[in-house]
C-alpha cells in the first residue's frame, strides 16, 4: 500500500466508486444502523463494586441470564456514576473457562472432585479433632484468614463460626497494611474512622494529599478533587513519585519515603516558633501538647530539609500553608501506614491538624480510606453469647505459630501474599496441619490448600458492604451462582450449625443477618434494609433510631473527641515519646548494617487497573491495560548501572529477588525505585503475571502492621 | 433538525485510568485485544511530567474510510453525524482500516466484520451518554450535540480554545475538539489506499473507465447524430441517397 494525500485519496476513491456504479445504489446513507446486542436486556440490577472502598454502586446489565455489563450508578453522589477500570473486569472473571466451581481435596494423585457436604463435612471433622485432641488448649490452634470479596453479613458469620466454636484468631486482611492509622486515629480522637467526608473538600482551602495517591487507588474521587480545586482549594500533595494525581494538584512535595513524621514534626517546630497555631484550642482541647512540643525541639528546617530532601524553602512554604490555613482537609494515604514509623508519622500528623484547630468543622478535618468500617460487631456477636475467649492474637502471632506447627487447621480466605517476605509465610503455611482454602482460581493460594471449597462471586450473592465514606450500600444478587460455589456467609453458617448447632442461627439469607445485625446495633437502628436498598448511593453510618438525614460532615457534632476526655490525646506511654527514626532497613539508617549492599530506597504500590493480588489478575482485559513487573528507576541512578529502558534487571533485597523490566524515569527520585504491587504467576495473563513482590519485601513491622516500603534495595542488570 | 454528535475533550484533566477502555469494550463487545478508543500517552519530559489524551473516532465531516468502503457499509449518518457500520453491508474486506488516519477501526475477530465507535448508539437511543463518557471520573470527554447551541459541547467550543488534531498528508476534518494545549499531536498516519482501490486506480479502474467512456463516447455520438442530423428515409443505395439529399438543397 502507498500513503496517498488528501486529494490523491479523493480522486483514487472516486475512480474506485465510478467503477463500482453497481454498488452505488446500496450506499449507506439510509442503512438501517447497527444493534448492539447490550441494547435489549432482559434486566438491570442494582449492585456495588466490591475492590476498593469508594464502593461504587453499578447497575448490573442480564441478558439470557448473564450479567454482560456493568456500569456506574448515576445518581450515586459520591461516584455520579463515574467508575475505574477495576470493577469493569468483574463481567470478564465471573465466566472464565479456569475459574473454581465444584470443591476440591488434594489427593496423593493430585485433585479429586467432592461434593460440598462432603468438604464441609472434612473441615469440621478436622476442626472438631484439634477440640478433642486439645481439650485444654485448642484456641490458639485453628485461625480464619478473614473473608475479603463478599459481604460484611458474611464477615459476621465468618467471625461468629469461628468464635462460637471457641477459636479467637480471625485475622482481618487490612492488619498489615493499613492499621497503623486506623488505630492512631482511634488512639487521638477515639474513632477508627474518618473524622469527616469527602464532600466537605468543597469547603476547603487547603486539601492535603499526604502521600495519597487518589488517582490511581480511588479514582472515582478524583471528581472531588478537581471540584475542590475548581472552587478554589489549593490541593497539595505529598509523594515520593509523580503520579497522575499530581496532575490535579498545586504543590507537589517529594519526601523521601518514610520520612512524613519528620516533616510533620519540622512544620510542627515551624508553626510553634512563628507561634501559628490556635493555642486557645490547643488548651481547651489537646492533652499532650508538651510532647509535641519536645519532640519538634530537634528539627529545624535544616534538619528536616535532610531528612526528608526537600528544600528548606519548601518546607517553609508547606508549614506557613497550613498554619495561616483556617480550613485544612488532611487525606492520610495508605502509603503512610506502611513503615515502621507509621504510628508516629501520623500521629504528628494529626497532632498538625489539632494545634492548627483544622480537625473539626466544615472543610476541616482527617480522611483515611480504612476509616469507612463501621462498628458494631462486638455489639452483635455479645448478642449471640460468643463463649468467653482468650485474646485475638495478631497475624505475628498466628504466623509464628505456623511456624512452630502449633496452627492446626487454616481457613484462608484471602491472599497470603499481602503480607511481607512472603514466601515465608507461604513456607509457614504449609506447616499447617490442613488449610482450607475458599477462593476462586487455582492461584497460589490453592497451590497451599488441603482442600478448596470455592466462592461465589459478587454477581452471584447479596449482602451490604461499606465505604470511605461510612456509607452503607446493599448489593443485589444478579444471578445464579454456578457448580457447587457458595457465599462467604452461607459456608460459615452451615460450618458454625455443625460445629455449634445449639446456639448457632439458622441464617437462610444475607438479609436476615443484616436485619439481626441493624437491630441490635443501636449505631444501625435507622440503616434499615429497605432505606439501604433504595439508596443510589448508600447511607452514611452511624444512624440511629429517628435520624431522618444522614449526618455527613465531620463525625464530632459537638466539637467533642470520643476519647475518654473529650479532647484530642496526642501522649501514649505505651507507644512511647512522639518521635520520628528511619523506616526499619533503610539505607539512610545509620543502625543498618547492610547499607551499602543495599543502597536504593525501595518503593511499592498499586496501579490503578488493579486491587490487590486476585481478582483482577485474572482479566485480559487488565491485563492488556497492565505493565507486569516493571520497574521506574531514574536516570541518575540507572546510568552508573550501565541499566538502559526496556532492559530486564533484578531487584534484590537481603530476603530476596524479583525480576522487573526497567523503565527509566524522572518519576522516581534518584536514589530510589518503584515497582507495581499486583503482579502474581500463576494467572499466566500478560501484564498481570510476574514476580510476587512482597517476595523480597523484609517482615519489619510497627507497633500495629507491617512495612512495605523504605527498606534498602539493589539492581542488577540480569 | 437532525443533531451533530461531538466530543469536547479536556485532556488535561486524563490520568490514563482507561475505564473509558473497558467501558466500551464491555459496553460493545469488544475483546481484550482491540479496542474501539484509546488513551495517547505523551512522551514523560513534556508538560510538568506527563500527558494523555483520550480519543476515538473522530467522526469527521470527510471521512476516508467512507470513501475507502465498496460495499457502501460504512456511511457518515446525516441524521446525527455520526460515521457508522452497517452490519449487513460489511464484507468485512478491510478497506477502511488503513483508510483511517487515526487508527480507529479493526475487523472483529468473531464478526470478522469492520468494529469502530459510534458514540454507543444503543445507549443513546436510551437517552443515556456514551459509555466512555459516562465512566470518566474526570469528566474529561464532554459529548454532545453541536447544533444545539446549549449543549455542553457547544457551550465549551465557545468559552475555550480548542485544536483538532489533523494529520497533514490527510486532512478529514475530524469534529472532535481538544481544550487548546493537548498532546500528542502526531500520532496520526497519513491514509493508505487499500490494494482493491489502488487495482481500480491503475488496472482496472482506468480499463472500467476506458471502455466506458468509450461505450460513452459511442452513445453520445448516436445521440448527436439523432439529435443534429436530419433523419433521412433509408435508401438502398445507400451513400447515392446522401448525395441524392445533397441534390435537393
Amino acid at each position: 500500500m502507498s500513503e496517498v494525500t488528501r486529494r490523491g485519496f479523493l480522486k483514487i476513491s472516486a475512480a474506485a466508486v465510478s467503477g463500482g456504479v453497481a454498488l452505488e445504489s446500496k450506499r449507506g446513507h439510509t442503512s438501517t444502523p447497527a444493534q448492539h446486542d447490550n441494547a435489549h436486556i432482559d434486566a438491570e440490577i442494582d449492585s456495588c463494586c466490591q475492590f476498593c472502598q469508594v464502593r461504587c454502586t453499578t447497575k448490573l446489565q442480564v441478558k439470557d441470564g448473564r450479567v454482560v455489563n456493568v456500569t456506574g450508578n448515576p445518581e450515586n453522589f459520591w461516584t455520579a456514576g463515574t467508575m475505574c477500570p477495576k470493577g469493569k473486569s468483574l463481567v470478564e472473571t465471573h465466566y472464565r473457562q479456569d475459574r473454581l466451581l465444584y470443591p476440591l481435596r488434594k489427593t496423593a494423585r493430585g485433585w479429586e472432585r467432592i461434593t460440598y457436604e462432603k468438604a464441609l463435612r472434612i473441615v469440621v471433622n478436622k476442626i472438631q479433632g484439634v477440640k478433642q485432641n486439645y481439650p485444654q488448649d485448642f484456641a490458639h490452634r485453628v485461625a480464619l484468614f478473614m473473608p475479603l470479596w463478599d459481604s460484611r453479613e458474611s464477615e459476621l458469620a465468618a467471625l461468629m463460626a469461628l468464635q462460637m466454636a471457641g477459636f479467637p484468631d480471625a485475622c482481618s486482611p487490612g492488619d498489615a497494611c493499613i492499621g497503623s492509622s486506623a488505630t492512631m486515629l482511634n488512639l487521638c480522637l477515639g474513632s477508627p474512622n474518618s473524622t469527616t467526608t469527602l464532600d466537605e473538600a468543597l469547603e476547603t482551602e487547603n486539601f492535603v494529599l499526604w502521600g495519597a495517591n487518589i488517582a490511581e487507588m480511588y479514582p472515582p474521587y478524583m471528581r472531588w478533587v478537581s471540584m475542590a480545586r475548581q472552587k478554589g482549594a489549593r490541593i497539595l500533595f505529598l509523594d515520593p513519585r509523580e503520579t497522575p494525581t499530581r496532575l490535579f494538584s498545586d504543590v507537589h512535595l517529594r519526601p523521601r519515603p518514610g520520612t512524613d513524621g519528620a516533616l510533620a514534626l519540622g512544620v510542627a517546630r515551624f508553626l510553634l516558633d512563628h507561634e501559628m497555631l490556635d493555642a486557645a484550642y490547643v488548651k481547651a482541647k489537646v492533652t499532650g501538647f508538651e510532647a509535641l512540643k519536645k519532640a519538634a525541639e530537634i528539627y529545624t528546617l535544616d534538619h528536616t530539609a535532610e531528612i526528608t530532601g526537600l528544600s528548606t524553602q519548601e518546607i517553609q512554604t508547606f508549614a506557613r500553608t497550613l498554619g495561616k490555613s483556617s480550613r485544612t482537609l488532611v487525606w492520610l494515604g495508605g502509603s503512610l501506614s506502611r513503615y515502621t514509623n507509621s504510628m508516629q508519622t501520623i500521629q504528628v500528623i494529626i497532632a498538625l491538624q489539632a494545634i492548627t484547630n483544622n480537625l473539626v468543622g466544615p472543610g476541616k478535618g482527617m480522611m483515611n480510606v480504612q476509616g469507612g468500617k463501621p462498628g458494631g460487631e462486638h455489639e452483635f456477636l455479645k448478642h449471640y453469647q460468643a463463649p468467653e475467649l482468650p485474646n485475638r492474637l495478631g497475624i505475628r502471632k498466628v504466623l509464628y505459630n505456623m511456624k512452630k506447627g502449633n496452627l492446626d487447621v487454616l481457613l484462608l480466605n484471602s491472599s497470603y501474599r499481602r503480607y511481607p517476605d512472603a514466601d515465608d509465610v507461604r513456607a509457614r503455611i504449609q506447616n499447617v496441619g490442613f488449610v482450607v482454602y475458599r477462593g476462586f482460581f487455582m492461584d497460589e493460594e490453592a497451590e497451599l490448600a488441603d482442600l478448596i471449597i470455592p466462592g461465589a462471586m459478587p454477581f452471584e450473592c447479596e449482602g451490604s458492604q461499606y465505604g470511605a465514606q461510612r456509607q452503607v450500600v446493599w448489593r443485589r444478587k444478579a444471578m445464579p451462582k454456578p457448580g457447587e460455589t457458595r457465599e462467604d456467609w452461607r459456608f460459615y453458617t452451615d460450618l458454625g450449625r455443625a460445629l455449634n448447632c445449639e446456639h448457632f442461627p439458622e441464617f437462610t439469607s444475607a438479609e436476615e443477618i443484616y436485619e439481626v445485625f441493624r437491630k441490635r446495633v443501636k449505631s444501625w437502628h435507622g440503616l434499615t434494609l429497605k432505606k439501604v436498598k433504595e439508596s443510589p448511593t448508600g447511607i452514611t453510618w452511624p444512624y440511629p433510631e429517628g435520624y431522618i438525614h444522614e449526618q455527613r460532615g465531620s463525625m464530632f457534632v459537638n466539637g467533642n473527641f470520643l476519647t475518654e476526655n473529650g479532647k484530642v490525646n496526642l501522649d501514649f506511654k505505651p507507644l512511647g515519646p512522639i518521635r520520628w527514626f528511619e523506616p526499619k532497613g533503610s539505607p539512610r539508617d545509620k543502625n543498618n548494617k547492610k547499607a551499602k549492599e543495599y543502597p536504593l530506597i525501595f518503593m511499592q504500590g498499586k496501579v490503578v487497573q488493579h486491587w490487590q493480588q486476585s481478582f483482577t489478575n485474572w482479566s485480559e482485559y487488565m491485563g492488556r491495560l497492565s505493565r507486569g513487573n516493571f520497574v521506574q528507576i531514574h536516570p541518575d541512578t540507572a546510568k552508573p548501572l550501565g541499566i538502559e529502558d526496556g532492559d530486564m534487571v533484578t531487584i534484590e533485597s537481603i530476603v530476596g529477588s524479583i525480576q522487573a523490566v526497567a523503565h527509566i524515569s524522572k518519576a522516581v527520585l534518584p536514589g530510589i525505585i518503584f515497582t507495581p504491587s499486583h503482579p502474581a504467576p500463576a494467572n499466566k495473563i500478560k501484564g498481570n503475571s510476574g514476580g510476587t513482590i512482597n517476595t523480597i519485601v523484609p517482615s519489619y513491622w510497627s507497633n500495629v502492621s507491617a512495612q512495605f516500603n523504605g527498606f534498602g534495595c539493589r539492581l542488577v542488570k540480569a | 433538525m437532525s443533531a451533530k454528535y461531538a466530543m469536547v475533550i479536556d485532556s488535561a484533566r486524563c490520568f490514563n485510568c482507561r475505564a473509558c477502555v473497558i467501558s466500551c469494550q464491555l459496553e460493545n463487545g469488544v475483546l481484550p485485544e482491540h479496542s474501539r478508543n484509546w488513551v495517547k500517552v505523551n512522551p514523560m519530559e513534556t508538560l510538568f511530567g506527563m500527558h494523555f489524551q483520550p480519543g476515538n473516532c473522530m467522526h469527521c465531516d470527510d471521512p476516508t474510510c467512507v470513501e475507502a468502503c465498496p460495499t457502501g457499509a460504512t456511511y457518515k449518518d446525516p441524521a446525527d453525524g455520526v460515521v457508522k457500520v452497517n452490519k449487513d453491508l460489511c464484507i468485512g474486506c478491510g478497506s477502511c482500516i488503513p483508510a483511517c488516519p487515526y487508527g480507529a477501526r479493526y475487523r472483529h475477530p468473531v464478526s470478522k466484520i469492520v468494529d469502530k465507535c459510534d458514540y454507543c448508539e444503543a445507549r443513546r437511543n436510551q437517552g443515556r451518554l456514551p459509555a466512555c463518557v459516562e465512566t470518566c471520573p474526570t469528566q474529561a470527554r464532554v459529548f454532545g450535540d453541536l447544533n444545539d447551541p446549549d449543549s455542553r459541547v457547544s457551550t465549551l467550543l465557545k468559552q475555550e480554545k480548542t485544536v483538532r488534531i489533523v494529520n497533514q498528508k490527510t486532512d478529514t476534518d475530524p469534529v472532535m475538539y481538544y481544550v487548546e494545549k493537548t498532546a500528542p499531536m502526531d500520532w496520526t498516519v497519513p491514509a493508505k489506499a487499500p490494494l482493491p482501490i489502488q487495482l481500480w486506480r491503475y488496472g482496472a479502474g482506468p480499463l472500467v473507465k476506458a471502455l466506458v467512456g468509450m461505450t460513452g463516447l459511442g452513445v453520445l455520438a448516436m445521440l448527436g447524430r439523432q439529435l443534429f442530423v436530419k433523419e433521412v428515409p433509408t435508401h438502398p443505395l445507400g451513400s447515392d441517397a446522401e448525395k441524392g439529399t445533397d441534390a435537393e438543397k
